[in-house]
């Protein structure tokens, strides 16, 4: 079967989504690039597979998830540690300054457990149910739903130590020193 | 280990010896982790797709075409 000039506008339609949910798996502009290089590849091979009426943000972002997650089972065998890494990057203090700005931001998106990110970008960004993020990833409502409030207070944790750091007895120290340090000149 | 997964609380050890000042279920910082998550996603999608993506799908139909 040919695929129809409507399935392929739907196709464009679809990449800056695509685009954008590529992105925030992998955190990579060139990389999130790739991955949807081979969703498209994949779906326009696979395009029969589509059951017209669902949807095919959702359809495609399965694709798209299902390529990243092979290929970070490739790259896992290549890098032991990264659960290490990883977990030295969460020790680091997450911003220098006093609110929590967009790059914070983004750090600590980064830094969600892939299932968790994924869970709160489908809901929480592109807009899909819990349902279809569910069907995305391949698991319960229920475990998306979990995943989603994990990620929530994970990040609401780390924009209230930014916002306490305001506060803080590092910060206090920090002007009473500076202070000080003005007396004596 | 994912039942444990989700009866399990969120660990603090991010915050270490800091106490917790507000819970993290307050509604104004989760709306505004709601703001910002959409503005991340917005700010790529938002972005003009790149020519390879079109060029692609050329290609794609045109091998279509020949295949058949």
């Amino acid at each position: 079967m040919k695929v129809s000039d409507a399935f392929r506008d739907q196709l464009i339609a679809a990449i800056p989504s695509l685009r954008a949910f590529a992105v925030s798996l992998c955190g990579n502009a060139t990389r999130a690039d790739d991955l949807v290089q081979e969703t498209l590849v994949k779906a326009w091979a696979n395009h029969a597979s589509f059951e017209p009426g669902t949807n095919l943000r959702a359809w495609l972002y399965t694709i798209l998830r299902n390529e990243f997650y092979s290929q970070m089972r490739k790259k896992a065998r290549e890098i032991e540690d990264s659960d290490g890494a990883l977990a030295a990057r969460l020790a680091v203090h997450p911003g220098q300054q006093g609110h929590m700005d967009m790059v914070d931001f983004r750090k600590a998106l980064s830094q969600l457990p892939d299932d968790q990110r994924e869970a709160l970008v489908l809901v929480g960004a592109t807009g899909l149910s819990y349902e279809e993020a569910a069907e995305v990833c391949g698991c319960a409502v229920g475990t998306i739903k979990s995943r989603v409030s994990r990620a929530r207070s994970r990040l609401a944790e780390v924009m209230q130590l930014d916002s306490a750091e305001d506060f803080g007895p590092d910060q206090a120290t920090g002007t009473i020193l500076a202070q000080a340090g003005g007396n004596r000149t | 280990m994912a039942k444990n997964d989700e009866e399990r609380q969120p660990k603090t050890e991010m915050t270490g010896s800091v106490k917790p000042a507000r819970k993290t279920s307050d509604p104004t910082v989760q709306a505004a982790i709601g703001r910002k998550l959409r503005a991340l996603y917005d700010e790529v999608a938002n972005e003009p797709v790149p020519d390879r993506f079109s060029e692609l799908l050329k290609k794609l139909a045109e091998q279509e075409n020949q295949g058949r």
